[in-house]
């Protein structure tokens, strides 16, 4: 099948990999159907749910991903055997697992108590009857809840007490109505006579013996005390990820949140990035709960992959290059690579260019200065600083290196603001804080600066993620050396700052002159 | 991708919906038009600051100037700043009528575009009418306001002397769940905003007391759980919120309420009070749908798909509630439709 | 409802008891405006918000046996905030009609009684009314500026007729002066009249509708025996 997309240049596979069948998976791949794209999905149950004469390893999973944009390679394994797979793009939409929350709150499940997705199904237990049974949803009080859990609680009291005719109450915390039409359905749920009880500096009492469930509770804004013997009890499912997300992740070689969702929590990769170019991640995999906000996912993340397959993504204008001759194979730019393009063939690292973000930190941290990342490379920039000392006739020069994606941007809107720089400072700019060696930092000294300034992004917020952190331990590094030489340790300064801190900027370069000039020039 | 090249669509408003559906359509090699009522890019977001403490909160705000930079570098983003559309004709395209404000005046075009994507964004709820003294008391502002000033001034400054806040108190809810107004929505982004600004001043002065008032907090960000717990152990959280504000010595704020836990009148004097005022419709709405033939719902904001068969599109604010990166989501999936739309044409 | 210890079946309550009231108590939110603005909260353990709660969870038996809805003042502050627009004081009002009659607090139910039958709440003779108002006018014209001051009681075809509160004639003859010394200043054309002239309605207050009705007839026959059209009723 031809696609109806112009491939980038040089790209050989044309199709795009989906790994999961939910819904989200779904409409994405038949959105890029629709765009004449080949879809393969590949899916860890059968395929069920998927359109006929789609194209699907059922019962596979990928073990590793090889390659960048337009050329990926997948090891697959299915039913024991194991096979390649290309792949232009992959969008990952695995399910993660909706796990009832009952023991937090004490309960076994039990025909009484129930998921709260089996009560949303209408599955009750036998027991009830309309009229005159007690339903009680327990929601959101041993861990906060959100907007797409409440939505389903709501949904389903409002359809027991109405349809049902059951006294329905839900027992809650915060309520969360930070969803489109959800206060309208908070009210259409009272109307239809469920109860909503709230706690803030209480909590209710749930007892569970075999033949009953009973709540206790204060009512806060009454302080009445109250009981509830209900006949079915709701408890709050939570998604967590599932089992296959370790063996995803480790394939993919991705970033995770907190939790173990497949997409880094840094707002740059907002909404369907990974650390992977050219690998997505969609809906229920990065933790997105509620079909609404699937299918808003599944329309970004074939925006991606059109864009993308087409090589139309902003590139980095730089890219590292590994000098073989000088590479001792210790394996440290593979290991630092957030990117992952850094591959190893026959034990020897190479960057792909498609992969490389152009961030530099490989070739800070090779400890054999054997990455050329061009034209950062330590002798042109420090040949630079030299020049600008040069020209400059300030007794006090100094020296700030600022990360392009958040220094530069500040330092620009400060411009219009009709900042003036101070005249001795020289300013470097660099793709990532994480760019800056050592090498870099004793140039700067070398060339006569009185002080040396370094401004990243603030931690999580770094696109590189670790390149803040990297610059700091280069200083701390720095520092140890200073202070065998009885040299000011301060003389050399770190900071952190967001792209919208044109003030913030303004500031930290004040500070930062102001300490500077109480050392004094250095001595030459 | 289908004859795209050479296809014109034209995006109004440039907050972060409009510049992100303009950078992604240009991405794909249309020509977009973006036109923009203010003479900056940005929108309402572009005056956040960062709130950021030990580490990224994730508000979001950076991704505005991120969006703003890469249209201001594409060369497919034709932007068109203090300019609106006077008039829409259909004939074939759509031949709007783009009307631009300049030294001398204004002068207006016609131009014709395949599609139209409309991302003019919300309006903030006006607290005037509320029992608060905005505008009277001069230490009482709007949580945009503290916004502005974290991002302009990069600290919190009292409007009357210029000095930090000692007490601060956040009343929520302001013109948002609000059934007499009409405004029977959650604004969903003004738990977030407040309670990131203030755990960032307690981070800036740490011995800053602050209070929250509010009926429900809302759930933001994956690490709510962890960033809940710092809040209830920085900050006075009061599940209530109060009647009247009153001035008070040295131009503080007095707030009486009744305090939940202890059943009484209580009373608390503040420095600044920031009132929590959410999303409404953006005002041009009603004259937008009609303009272009779009669906408004009931509560005034714009049918999120637009007239998706006749080639206008709503993404963002304009749609209702909305935070950054949502907006976003929405833009890029909206960007997904209008591509739909257009090889189908 | 002061022993707030005993512990009450939640779903033995019938909470659509109160569903007929338009008072729109389904409506709330406990944002708690109401209860931070109203002058009678903590009095005597009210709050409007748990009587908003109550009457939505259909607490009868609480809302009645407590004092709660008379320590409201009905002055309106907490409809006036409430976002969602409960209307509280005409729920308390209701609360209040489904107290039997002999349990309304004693004065206001015995106060009634007698306005239904002398025509005010304190049952003052009409001599005794005139002979009060006169001697507070002629206080009033001792002072500068008043000289010759006389009230104008029942006087035909007057521009403005003005109700009078009981308290006004009984405790606070101060206030009298007040009034009427603006009307004097404002070159006002008014009267008072010397029956039925009670300007408190208990029959509103302790939401006895048709009491309250008979009391308001009573002023309207006053405007048209007086032929005044205009009515100041200041409570
Ligand atoms: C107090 C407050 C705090 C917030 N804090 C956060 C936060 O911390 N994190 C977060 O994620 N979200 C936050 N939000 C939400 C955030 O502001 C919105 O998500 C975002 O601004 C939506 O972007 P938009 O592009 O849809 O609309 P807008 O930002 O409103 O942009 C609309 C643009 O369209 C232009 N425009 C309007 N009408 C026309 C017209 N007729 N012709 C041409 N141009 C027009 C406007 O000038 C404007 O530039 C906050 C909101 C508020 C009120
Ligand atoms: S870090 Fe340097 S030496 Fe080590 S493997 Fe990479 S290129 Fe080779
Ligand atoms: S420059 Fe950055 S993205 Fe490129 S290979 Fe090195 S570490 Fe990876
Ligand atoms: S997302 Fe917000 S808190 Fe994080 S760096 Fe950007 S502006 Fe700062
Ligand atoms: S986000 Fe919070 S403050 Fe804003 S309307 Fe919702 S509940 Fe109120
Ligand atoms: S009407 Fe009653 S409840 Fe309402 S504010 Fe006045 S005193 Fe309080
Ligand atoms: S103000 Fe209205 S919504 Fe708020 S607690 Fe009172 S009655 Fe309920």
């Amino acid at each position: 099948m031809a696609t109806d997309l112009e491939l980038k240049d040089g790209g050989v596979a044309d199709n795009v990999v989906i790994i999961g069948g939910n819904a989200c998976a779904r409409q994405i791949g038949e959105k890029m159907e629709a765009r004449n794209v080949p879809v393969v999905y590949i899916i860890r149950e059968t395929a069920a749910g998927i359109q006929p004469g789609a194209n699907v390893l059922e019962k596979a999973g990928v073990t590793d991903c090889r390659g960048g944009v337009g050329d990926f390679t997948l090891s697959v394994r299915q039913n024991g055997k194991r096979f390649t797979q290309r792949a232009g793009a992959v969008v990952i939409a695995e399910n993660g697992d909706l796990r009832p929350d009952h023991e937090a709150y004490g309960l076994d499940l039990s025909p009484r108590v129930r998921p709260l997705s089996e009560i949303a199904n209408g599955d009750l237990p036998d027991t009830v009857r309309p009229g005159e049974s007690v339903a009680v949803f327990l929601h959101g009080l041993a861990r906060e809840s959100n907007p797409a859990t409440t939505r389903t609680v709501m949904n389903s009291a409002l359809t027991l007490a109405r349809d049902k005719d059951l006294k329905t109450y839900v027992l809650t915390r915060n309520l969360k109505v930070a969803g489109n039409g959800l206060e309208k359905l908070y009210r259409s749920a009272r109307e239809a006579g469920v109860v909503f009880v709230k706690f803030t500096w209480t909590a209710p009492e749930i007892r569970c013996s075999h033949q009953e469930i009973q709540v206790s509770f204060t009512d806060e804004a009454t302080g009445v005390l109250f009981t509830l013997t209900p006949d079915v009890a709701a408890v709050d499912e939570i998604l967590a990820p599932s089992p296959a997300f370790k063996q995803i992740q480790a394939a993919f070689k991705l970033r995770t949140d907190s939790a173990g969702f497949l997409q880094a929590d840094n707002v740059h990769r907002f909404p369907v990035e990974t650390n992977r170019k050219g690998i997505f991640a969609a809906g229920p995999a990065r933790g997105l709960l509620g079909e609404h906000a699937w299918t808003a996912d599944a329309g970004a993340a074939a925006e991606a992959l059109t864009t993308v397959l087409q090589g139309k993504a902003p590139d980095s204008a730089h890219k590292a290059e590994i000098n073989r001759n000088q590479c001792v194979r210790c394996l440290t730019c593979y290991r630092v690579c957030t990117y992952r393009a850094v591959r190893i063939d026959i034990a020897r690292p190479r960057v792909i260019p498609e992969a490389c973000a152009g961030c530099g930190v490989c070739a800070a941290e090779c400890p054999r200065e054997a990455i050329r990342f061009n034209p950062y490379e330590p002798s042109a920039v420090s040949a630079g600083i030299v020049d600008a000392r040069l020209e400059r006739s300030e007794e006090l020069f100094t020296v700030a290196f600022l990360c392009g994606r958040s220094a530069v941007p500040a330092r620009e809107q400060a411009f219009r603001n009709g900042w003036n720089a101070p005249p001795g400072l020289f300013m470097i700019d660099v793709p990532c804080a994480g760019s800056i060696s050592v090498n870099h930092l004793l140039g700067a000294f070398q060339a006569g600066a009185g002080g040396v300034l370094v401004i990243g992004c603030h931690p999580d917020n770094c696109h590189s993620e670790n390149g803040t952190l990297h610059a700091k331990s280069r200083i701390k590094e720095l520092q140890n050396i200073f202070d065998k030489i009885d040299h000011p340790r301060d003389r050399v300064v770190s900071a952190s700052l967001a792209a919208n801190m044109d003030a913030g900027f303004v500031r930290i370069v004040e500070e930062f002159e102001n300490r500077i000039a109480g050392f004094g020039a250095p001595d030459k | 991708m289908k004859n795209l090249a050479g296809k014109r669509i034209a995006v109004i408003g440039a907050g972060v919906a409009g510049l992100s559906a303009a950078k992604d359509l240009a991405r794909l090699g249309v020509d977009v038009t973006l036109v923009e009522k203010s003479d900056t890019l940005g929108g309402r977001a572009a005056g956040y600051g960062c709130k950021a403490t030990e580490r990224c909160v994730k508000c979001g705000a950076c991704m505005v100037v991120e969006a703003v930079r890469e249209v201001e570098a594409s060369p497919a983003v034709e932007i068109r700043l203090s300019s609106a559309v006077r008039a829409v004709k259909r004939n074939g395209g759509h031949l709007l009528t783009i009307e631009t404000k300049n030294d001398s005046g204004a002068e207006s075009a016609e131009e014709r575009f395949d599609a139209v994507v409309l991302a003019t964004g919300f309006s903030p709820y006006d607290p005037s009418e509320k029992p608060y003294g905005y505008k009277i008391f001069p230490n009482v502002v709007t949580n945009l306001e503290l916004e502005a000033m974290i991002r302009r001034l990069d600290r919190v400054a009292r409007p009357s002397d210029g000095e930090a806040p000692k007490q601060m108190a956040f009343i929520q809810c302001v013109g948002s769940r609000d059934g007499k107004l009409g405004h029977l929505w959650c604004s969903q982004v003004c738990c977030g905003s407040a309670l990131r600004m203030a755990r960032w001043v307690i981070s800036r002065r740490p011995d800053t007391e602050i209070t929250f008032f509010y009926i429900d907090v809302q759930t933001f960000g994956k690490d709510f759980e962890l960033f809940y717990q710092t809040v209830r152990d920085e900050i006075k959280m009061i599940r209530m919120l109060p009647g009247d504000l009153y001035p008070a010595p040295a131009d503080g704020i007095k707030a009486v309420f009744f305090d939940p836990e202890s059943r009484k009148e209580a009373e608390m004097v503040f420095d600044m009070v920031v009132l929590s005022i959410g999303i409404t419709p953006g005002r041009e709405n009603g004259g937008l749908a009609s303009m272009f033939g779009v669906p408004a719902n009931g509560d005034g904001f714009l049918a999120e798909n637009g007239n998706g068969t006749d080639g206008v599109f709503a993404a963002g604010a304009a749609c209702g509630p909305m935070s950054i990166p949502d907006a976003i989501q929405n833009a890029n999936n909206i960007v997904q439709n209008v591509v739909q739309y257009l090889e189908k044409g | 409802m002061n022993d707030m210890n005993t512990t009450i079946d939640l779903s033995a309550l019938d909470h659509d008891r109160f569903k007929s009231w338009p008072n729109d108590q389904d409506y709330c939110v406990t944002c708690g405006l109401c209860s931070s603005d109203c002058p009678a909260s903590g009095i005597d353990d009210f709050d409007p918000r748990k009587l908003v709660r109550m009457v939505g969870l259909g607490m009868k038996d609480e809302i009645i046996e407590t004092r709660w809805s008379w320590v409201c003042t009905l002055c309106g502050k907490c409809q006036n905030v409430c976002p969602m627009g409960v209307q509280i004081p005409s729920m308390v009002r209701q609360i209040r009609s489904m107290r039997d009659r002999d349990a309304t607090p004693g004065i206001l139910h015995k106060g009634l009684e007698t306005a239904i039958q002398s025509g005010n709440n304190l049952g003052l003779p009409r001599e005794d009314f005139i002979f009060i108002l006169e001697d507070v006018a002629e206080e009033i014209a001792e002072e500068p500026g008043f000289e010759g001051f006389k009230v104008p009681i029942d006087k035909q075809g007057a521009g403005l007729l003005t109700t009078i509160h009981n308290k006004l004639v009984n405790t606070h003859t101060e206030d009298l002066k007040h009034w009427w010394k603006i009307f004097h200043a404002a070159g006002e054309d008014w009267t008072v009249s010397s029956i039925n002239w009670e300007g408190t309605n208990w029959g509103y207050f302790t939401g006895d509708d048709e009491r309250m009705k008979i009391m308001t007839e009573r002023i309207v026959e006053q405007m048209d025996r007086l032929e005044v059209k205009n009515l100041l009723w200041p409570e």
